[in-house]
Order: structure tokens, then sequence, then C-alpha cells
């Protein structure tokens, strides 16, 4: 019945495949499909990431970076579209483009050297050799017209896009808007303040590469268009910032000033800035450019330690490294000074301009009247045992019978008295509602804290110092908007230095970036301290930020700096704050000279003539126009009109048109005019005498004058000495009509020989010490 | 071993269909398999449609694959002709799936034939030996296994799997009783031992284990004893360590590395792990569904040998988890309609033809799998219907052929 020789397969055989073969094949299959599962379902997120990191290649599309505009829509910073030439020898043999071809190619096109690039060349494991940065649009069309006739691959050498900022004022309002760095991401400014709005956003080419390094297909590329950054208008007007730049470097090499100057103009009903400067600047095309002094002071650094170090021994590697290193670290600081804007980085001690902040307070709280009288008669006060003298002390005394005299001569007693009338807690109360306890807040980067005398601890004589400027250090900038809530009605302002930010369609997208914080006085308070001021300006028939026709408030300061020098080598800050006009301030204006070494150093004499020099400059521009009176009005200079060709009575009807009443020398015998000096168009002033000559030969033998030495003299003095050298004068400076008033400089050399008739320009200032 | 009751059954299917007195009557005193075929199974109009169907849907899907897998190689490395590849693998395939019809006409006992068994035998291990002897001429990665006639170029260890199948089957066949002695063991295992041991000198490592595989099957069902196949197994299993030292005496040093890519796939992703880390970041990439047909970026010079070995890769990076279960699927229900086959296969010839077959085309794609997913080292096998290669497609559909023929004779239906 059994039959072992059966040729059909037994049970057991196929029992054996069921539950032998077919279970360990299925049990190994279970084993795969964990694996699997595991591999692409749990652990599939690591994977991914890993293919991507390999796979995926992309390139950034530069967004276009916004524009920054003065208020007047002139360009300030400007982006365009240049190009970095990527080289790839691997493409290149990749593709079998001729190497040789390429080499002569970029060579003719951007004068590279061709044995260089044949170097490159036959190292075919290079993929991105950037051969040219930032090249203009002329080569780059050439190079894609070229690429198409001879058809190079597009990675062999390739054009990616970048942007240049490009600023086409230089080193106009460069401590403002800033600089970009290599990776068009702002630094310092504007530029940093607003990299986001100006940034806009950057595309992206999201491509596949094989492991070789191809693209894959056309299929896989991704592009996500760049966002173009917006555009941002500034507060500063380019004109009124370069008045105050030219003004400013003019006071520093007058008076070689050690740690620089810096000028804010504002407007002091809305905060808008419209001018900030620090001397001296620096090229914005050329950040890291230094001044030649300085690149010549590093060089001095340099040549110093290496003798120093060659007395120790040899100059090894690493002791040449160590001394780069120095120098390095030098030159950096000499960027980051020179990139600084001191107007809201730099702490300083306020000094006299602050006394204006003092007495608003007083006349808030109704402490003082502006007839409430002090005393000064020691020239000093004491003040917890501590004796704080006058600036006069030691001088002829002054009075300081009212307010308006106290601010005139500046009296440190009757303020300090001022200030113990209000007492810490009040005292301190109005320091955090002018603001000056805080940042202001102003749409900069890096703006400083001010530092503030501790309110519990505040001595009586912390109080009296700060009275008087001298305890609490605050920026220039906190100054002069808590200058401004005293004049303008009483308000706190936001400074700010953008008007308006619009996007590439001209929509705003934002604006009314600053106005009023808050109110801190009243109306009457601000305008006894306009009044206060005005007559300050205008003491004596004029002080040296004085400018006939108008009206002018301010208060001058000579901080000293008692944190950095000792008693007998006192350093000092001098500023100057003033606004105009006096009655209805549309303008305010703080200039601080930080250290000048020169014979003079009180704000008055150094920050003040600033003020007045760039005051004059820029009311034609603010639209801020002269009243004068008849007096002031013959004072005023005119400007010569063209004579030439005329006869002699015409000639007399042009002068007297032009308000030249003294008569003319005339010079030679012929019927017409030929010459006149000073020529058509000069500037001068009314009482001038010019000489005008009817023939050639009169004019060509002319005896020139020598110019006299008129340092030193007053106006009537001065006026002589040039009208009897047969030269003109011509009054420069506020000061003009006060009695006090000296020459300060000429604008010729003495000793110099000048035709007859020549206008000398001479600047007269006031010493009046730090009172005004 | 007794069969007695438990055989009723299928003896009562035998009686069911084949008129029990002639056959009889006709089977020879000497017990030499008849080579006619069974009268009632024997019906040219009957055909395995689950076999063939499951067949030709891993032909097709496994074409269309290729075609992903390889165009990108293909523009490459044959000059922008992306269908190279595809070209050649669909021409391979409709030859084969001819081949396979026209096979499954065929009696399968025709190899049983003595000339045709002694024949097969022979000019295998010929061709093994010529291999061996570096007459083949085309070597890749260090060893020799390709064997280059006319324009044909193949493996001969293929025809050996095949032709070790038909040995151990006909020795099953031929005489049930001697096998289960001592000695019916030992020809078997040396059927076994002189398969694996041509190859593994080639060395050809995975074609060796596939065909131990195959061997330890076929012997486990055959009626050899099972303590002995059970020494077997143990016994290579206690020479596993001694094949670094081996191939590396032989000159190949290579498999330090398969195990380090094995243990950790990211220790050298630039060198030596790199295959089976490229292999994993492309099933990784797939997650549940994949990248999409076609969307596969690891076939982009990344996974080496895409359109080969690593086939799989390919298809998981694009129809991620889900694509690659169905693979294994289709080749687990190729399996078990295989084994169906077997177990009604008219005789023991046919079963253990059948069941070498079927094990023969699995154990080669679950390796293939088990190698692109790293649950084994790495070792080059190739995933029937899938990977590029014409003749072992050839060869793999003219053994679905015989494997249709069994079926037509078997008690199916």
């Amino acid at each position: 019945m059994k039959s072992p020789l059966s040729q059909s397969p037994d049970r057991a055989m196929k029992l054996k495949l069921t539950y032998i073969v077919t279970l360990l094949l299925l049990a190994f299959v279970l084993l795969i499909g964990r694996k699997l599962y595991v591999t692409s379902v749990v652990d599939a997120d690591d994977f991914r990431t890993r293919a991507n990191s390999q796979q995926l290649d992309s390139f950034t599309i530069n967004a276009n970076r916004g524009t920054i505009y003065d208020r007047n829509g002139k360009i300030m910073a400007q982006s365009r579209t240049v190009w970095n030439v990527i080289l790839s020898p691997y493409d290149v043999k990749l593709n079998e483009n001729n190497p040789e071809e390429i080499a002569e190619m970029l060579s003719e096109v951007l004068g590279l050297d061709y044995d260089k690039m044949m170097k490159l060349m036959n190292e075919p494991e290079r993929r991105y050799e950037v051969v040219a940065r930032r090249i203009e649009r002329k080569e780059h069309d050439k190079i894609v017209k070229w690429k198409a006739e001879k058809e190079i691959a597009l990675y062999a050498v390739y054009l990616m896009e970048d942007t240049l900022r490009h600023y086409p004022n230089d080193k106009s309002a460069s401590n403002v808007i800033g600089f970009t760095n290599y990776e068009n991401d702002g630094m310092y400014g504007i530029e940093s303040f607003y990299d986001d709005q100006l940034q806009g956003l950057d595309g992206r080419l999201v491509m596949l590469r094989d492991a070789v390094g191809r693209t894959m297909a056309n299929e896989y590329e991704n592009r996500f268009d760049a966002t173009d950054g917006n555009n941002v208008y500034m507060t500063v007007d380019v004109s009124l910032q370069h008045y105050l730049e030219k003004h400013l470097e003019a006071a520093v090499h007058q008076h070689n000033v050690a740690n620089r100057a810096t000028g804010i103009m504002m407007n002091p009903n809305t905060g808008a800035i419209l001018a900030m400067a620090t001397t001296l600047g620096y090229n914005l095309n050329e950040p890291t450019e230094l001044t030649e002094a300085q690149e010549q002071q590093l060089k001095e650094i340099e040549d110093k330690l290496t003798n120093e170090a060659k007395l120790q021994g040899e100059i090894t590697k690493k002791v040449k490294k160590s001394i780069d290193g120095k120098v390095a670290k030098e030159r950096s600081a000499m960027w980051e000074q020179q990139w600084r804007n001191k107007a809201i980085t730099e702490l300083y001690f306020p000094g006299s301009v602050f006394k204006v902040v003092t007495a608003a307070m007083a006349l808030e709280e109704k402490e003082i009247t502006p007839q409430t009288s002090y005393s000064c008669h020691n020239q000093y006060v004491e003040v917890a045992g501590t004796r704080i003298h006058c600036w006069a002390y030691g001088r002829s005394g002054h009075d300081p019978a009212n307010l308006t005299l106290a601010m005139r001569h500046s009296c440190n007693p009757a303020f300090i008295n001022i200030g113990s009338r209000l007492g810490t807690q009040r005292f301190y109360d109005y320091l955090d509602a002018f603001g000056l306890t805080d940042k202001t807040g102003i749409d900069l980067p890096a703006e400083a804290g001010s530092i503030v005398a501790n309110r519990e601890r505040m001595s009586s004589v912390d109080l009296a110092m700060s009275s008087i400027g001298q305890t609490n250090k605050i920026t220039p900038l906190q100054m002069i908007t808590a200058y401004a809530a005293c004049i303008n009605g009483g308000y706190l302002v936001q400074p700010h230095m953008v008007d308006r930010i619009t996007d590439n369609d001209g929509n705003v997208i934002q604006d009314n970036l600053g106005g009023v914080r808050r109110q801190i006085l009243s109306a009457e308070t601000s305008a006894i301290m306009r009044e206060t001021l005005e007559e300050v300006v205008k003491a004596n028939g004029g002080t040296n930020a004085y400018i006939s026709g108008y009206r002018i408030g301010g208060k001058s300061g000579t901080s000293e700096k008692i944190d950095e020098s000792t008693p007998g080598n006192m350093r000092y800050v001098s500023s100057f704050a003033a606004f105009a006009p006096a009655d209805n301030p549309q303008v305010i204006m703080l200039v601080v000279v930080d250290d000048a070494r020169g014979e003079q150093y009180y704000g008055s004499q150094v920050a003040a003539p600033v003020v007045s020099a760039v005051f004059r400059e820029s009311f034609p521009h603010l639209e801020i126009f002269p009243q004068y009176t008849a007096e002031e009005q013959a004072l005023q200079d005119t400007l010569m009109p063209n004579l030439i060709g005329r006869s002699e009575l015409e000639m007399i009807s042009d002068l007297n048109r032009a308000g030249l009443l003294e008569p003319p020398n005339i010079e030679g015998t012929g019927k017409r005019v030929v010459h006149t000096v000073p020529e058509a168009g000069a500037p001068l002033g009314r009482a001038s005498t010019v000489v005008v000559y009817f023939d050639d030969d009169s004019y060509q033998n002319a005896i020139d004058a020598v110019v006299p030495d008129v340092h030193g003299m007053s106006v009537t003095q001065a006026n002589k000495a040039l009208t009897d050298a047969g030269l003109n004068i011509r009054f420069m400076g506020g000061a003009v009509a006060n009695v006090n008033a000296r020459a300060m400089s000429m604008s010729v050399q003495p000793g110099e020989m000048l035709p007859k008739g020549t206008i000398v320009e001479v600047h007269f200032i006031v010493d009046e010490g730090r009172g005004g | 071993m007794n069969m007695p009751s438990a055989n009723t059954r299928s003896h009562r299917a035998v009686k069911a269909t084949e008129p029990k007195p002639s056959s009889r009557h006709r089977r020879p005193p000497v017990r030499k398999p008849s080579t006619a075929p069974a009268q009632s199974g024997w019906r040219l109009t009957k055909f395995d449609i689950p076999l063939f169907l499951v067949t030709i849907v891993l032909a097709v899907f496994g074409l269309g694959m290729l075609l992903s897998a390889s165009w990108a190689y293909a523009a490459r490395e044959h000059s922008g002709d992306s269908y190279f590849y595809f070209r050649n693998q669909m021409m391979f395939m409709s030859v084969g799936i001819v081949v396979m019809v026209v096979i499954s006409f065929i009696n399968y006992r025709l190899l049983l034939n003595k000339w045709v068994l002694f024949i097969m035998c022979g000019v295998t291990v010929a061709m093994m030996l010529a291999v061996l002897f570096g007459a083949g001429g085309v070597t890749q990665g260090g060893a020799e296994r390709w064997l280059k006639i006319g324009p044909i170029t193949f493996q001969p260890s293929e025809i050996l799997k095949f032709a070790m199948i038909v040995v151990i089957a006909w020795m099953a066949h031929r005489n049930p009783e001697r096998i289960k002695t001592t000695f019916g063991a030992i020809r078997v295992a040396f059927v076994v031992g002189f398969s694996c041991m041509l190859t593994i000198l080639q060395p050809h490592l995975s074609g060796t284990v596939i065909l131990f595989v195959i061997g330890i099957s076929l012997m486990s069902i055959s009626g050899v004893r099972w303590p002995y196949t059970v020494l077997i197994i143990v016994g290579v299993l206690a020479l596993i360590p001694l094949i670094p030292p081996i191939m590396e005496a032989a000159g190949y040093s290579y498999s330090d590395a398969r195990m380090l890519s094995w243990r950790d796939p990211t220790a050298d992703v630039q060198g030596d792990t790199f295959q089976t880390y490229q292999s994993l970041v492309a099933i990784g990439s797939g997650g549940w569904f994949g990248l999409g047909l076609g969307e596969s970026r690891q076939k982009f010079s990344y996974l080496p040998a895409s359109h080969n070995d690593f086939i799989f890769s390919v298809i998981a990076e694009e129809l991620g988890f889900v694509g690659g279960m169905l693979v294994i699927l289709l080749f687990v229900v190729f399996i078990l309609r295989g084994f169906y086959i077997a177990k009604r296969a008219p005789d023991r010839f046919g079963m253990m033809l059948a069941t070498g077959v079927t094990v023969q085309i699995g154990i080669q794609a679950f390796l293939n799998i088990a190698v692109a997913t790293n649950t084994i080292p790495n070792t080059g096998v190739s995933l029937p219907f899938f990977s590029y290669g014409g003749t072992a497609l050839l060869m793999q559909m003219a053994q679905i052929g015989v494997l249709l023929n069994i079926s037509r004779q078997a008690r199916i239906g």
C-alpha cells in the first residue's frame, strides 16, 4: 500500500515545503519589509535631509536694495546690478569647451592674466573660481554675446548677479547713511537701521545637481523671484548737510580740534533731522579709506614697534605677526571712529547750554520769574561745603539782576540757585520728562544712553553741578531735543532721520515717523525762554551767532571734561545751540566741538561762528527771510554791478541802484568803463569805495595796495586800516555791531599785494567768555 | 518514512484523474521514471493564468522601472540615448515571453533524459571552469563571472543554478529510497558543494549563497534525512568566519568594507560605505508614497548601478514604501504560486524542479532587496525582472516556462 518508489511527491515533502521553506522565506520577507519601513518611513526625514544636502544646489538672486533719498528726492545711496565672473574648469572640460579660447576672452574683456587662467583650466576638479568681481553691464554684455557665439556652456563661465551700492555724494552725511558690506548687509546708519526695509527679499534659484555636479533637468529648477527693497526718504536736506559739514570741518581745522566735532540741525516742531554731521566723515564709496595723516600715523606705529622689537632681538615671523596684529587693531579702531556718529553715540557734559533746561524747569514750576534776581558778588557759591566758582571768577564782576542777564553772563551761582529751588526730586522728574534719562529712540543704530546721577543718592552738590550741566552726560541729540522742547511751545518731539518709506511703485509703506511725544512745558514758559535766548544772542548789538535781519535765539556752553582731564590740563567741549526765527522757531541747531586745542575754546568763540555761518547759508534754503531795520539794511552787503562799457553817468546810477553810495575812484580818461575792482558780481559792503578804470593803460599801471594786518583790531580800526590802504573791507560774523568784536581772521594774508579797491573779508568775533 | 493514511487524499486525487491500471502496468520494474507525460494532467489548453499574470506584471513593472532608473545613466554613457538599456531589455523580454510560452509546451520530463542531463551538466561545468581559468574575457568588479560567446555575454552561474536544481531533482525522483541513506545525502551534498565551490572560486559570493540556499531548500524536501541537512547548515555557518581570510588569500580584500557599511552605512560615505549609504538615502527620500514615477534624484550618478543591483532603491525613492512593498508582495505571490504548483506537481521531479526554480527567483529577489535596504551586507545580486541584464532575464523566463509546463501537468483546478 505504501509505495516508496512512488513518483508523486509525498505528504512529508509537501509539509516541509509549506512549513519550512515557505515560512523561512516569509520570515525573511518580514525582515526586509521591516527594514524598508524603518528606512523609508521612520527615518525618512533624516535621509531626505541627507538627500537634499547632496542633491540641491542653489543660487541667490539678489534683491535690488532700496534707494535712499534726501528730503527733496536727491539720491543719497543707490544700488546697481553688477556681475561676478565665475569660472568652472570642471564644466569647461565636461562640455568640451576650448580652454584657450575662454582664457583669451577673459584676458581680453576683463584684463585678466591669460597664464593664470590657463593654470586654473588645468585643474578640472575646480568648479567655482571667482575670477572677477563686480563687472559692469558693458563687460557683462560682451561676455554674454561671446558665450552665445562660441557656444560656451552656462556654467563654464558663469555670470552671477550681484549688486553694488553707490553713494553719489561720496562723503556727504556719511555718518548718518552708513554703508553696506560685501554681503549687501547694511552697516552703520540708515543702511543698518532700515536694513530690513532696504534689503528686500532675496530670491533663490534651486536646482538639482547630480553626483558630478551637473544640473539634472530643467523641470527641477525652482525659481523664487526676488522682491526688491523699499526706498527710504530721509528728513535730511543734502544742501543743509553740505553747509553744516563745510563749516564744521573749517572749525575743526581752525581750532585744532582733538576729538572731532558734531552738529545737528533739526526742525524743533517735528523732530525731523535736517542735517547731522560728524567731522571728518569718510567716503561712503570707500569706507575703509583713512586720511593720509592716519595712514602716516599707522606707519609710525609700525616703525616704532619694529624698532622696539629689533632691540629685543631678531624679527621672527612670530614677532612680525604680532606687530601686524597690533597695527591692524589700530587701523580698525580708526575705522570704527570714522564710522561712528558722534551726535548720538558719544556722551558729553552739555555745560552751560543745559542752563536753558534748568531755567525752563524753574519757570514752569514758578520758582522763578524772568525778573528774579540772583547774587554773584563773591563769584562763587558754596554748596554743602563745596565751593563752586562762576566762570568769571577772578575777572570783572557781572550782575545777574534778572534771568536774561544771568543767561547772558551764563552765571553759575545764579543757575545753581535756580537748581536748588527745584530740589533733587523735581529736578530729576524733569530730567525724565525731558527724555534725558532715556534714549531718544531716533531711527539710527547704536544710540548711546545717558549717564545720569542716581535719583536716590543725588546730593546737593550733584544737583548744583547738574544745574550747570556738569554732572549728567548725555548725547548731543538728547541735548538738542530737550532744548527744542524749551522753545517750541513746550513739546518733547521725536527726533527722526526718515520721513517716509515707499515701495517700488511709489506706495507709501510708512510715514509720519516723528511727531510730538509729550508736552513738558507750558506755552508761556516756552515763550519766555525764546525771548530770553534771543536777548542773549542780540546782546551788545550782536554776538557771534547774530545775523542781522534775522531773529535768532541761542546759548553757548563750554564744559570741562572733568572725567577725562586733570585740573592743570583741563580739556573743554565747546558748544552752541541756537534756533530761528526766535518768535516762531523753524530750525534749531547744535554744534559740539570736542576738545579744541587752539587759542580759543569757549563755545561762543568756537561753536557759535559755525552756527552763524551755517544759518546764514541755510536760511534762504529754509525760506526764512530777513527783515532788516534801516540801520541793518545799510550794513548789508550788495553785489558789484557790471559797469563795463558804461559811461560815467550811467556808472554812477548803476552804483546807486546797487546801494553803493560812496563815490568811486575813477582812473583813466576814456569814455567807457573798461575795468572795475572788484569785478562784477562780487559781494561787497555798501560803504565800499570801488575803483573804476576808463582805459587799459591806467589799469595796467595801477599801483597795488599792501594788505595791512588787522588781526585783533576792532571793527572801526580794521575798517580804517584797510580803507587807508586803498582796500575795501567786508565784515563777517554776527558780532560786527558789537563794540567788543575783534578781527579774528582775514581772507587774504597781511603783506600781500592786491589791486586797489579789492574786497578783504574780515571775520569778527566777540570774546565774551562762556556767556554767549 | 511512513506515509500511509496521510497520503490517502493525494492517492484519491490520482485515482480520480489517472486510469490506475494502465499506469501501474506501464511502470517499469527498474523504477526508471517515465519520460512520458502523465496522461490526464497533460493538456495543451491548460495554462497557469495566475503565474503567467504575476510574471507579466513583474516583467512590465520591471521594464517600466528600468526605463526610469536607467535613462539618466544611459543618456550619459550612450551619448544621449536615454532608451539604450530600456530598448535592449525590452527586446530580451519580448524574446523571453515567447521563449517562456514555447517552453511551457515542452514536457519538463525531457530533462530526465540521460543525454540531455549529461550534456547540460557537462557544458555547465565546462563553462564554469572556462570562466574560472580566465577564458571568459570579461572581468567585472575584480571577479571573473562572465562568459562571452559571440555577441552574447552571460554568467554561467545562472545556468549552473538551473543545472544543480535539475540534478538534485533527478536524484530525488530517480531513487526516493536511496536519498534517505547516508550515501544519498552525501551525493546531494556533493552536488551542492561542488556547485558552490565552482562559484566561490570566481569568486562570486552572492551566487554561492543563492546556490546554497536553493540546495538546502531542495535538500530539506527531497527526502534527505533532516539531521544531515541541519549538519550541513551548521557546518557551513561555522565556515563563514573563514570566508574573509580565504577571499583575502585569493587577493580580494573588499569584504571588510562590506561588513563596515552594513553596520554603519554613514561611516565613510565618500568611500567604502558609498553604495549602501546612497541606497538608503534613496529609499529614505521616498517616504510613504515616494517622489513620483520618474522623479528619482539619486539615479543621477549618486546611486551606483541604479539600473542594476540598486534598482529597488530607485523604486522605493520614486514610489515610496508602498511601491517597495508592492514589489515584495508581487514576489511573495509569485513564490506562493510557484510552491502551489510544486505541491501539485505530478511527480517528485516536477515538485523539486518547481520548488528550485521558485526558490531561485524568490531568494534572488529578497537578497537583492535585503542588500538595498541594508538588511544584510552588500553583495552583488540583481533583482529578477527589474535589473538590467538580458541573458539573466531570458534564463528566468525560460525557467518560468518550465514552471508553467509543470503546472499544465499538475493536479490543479
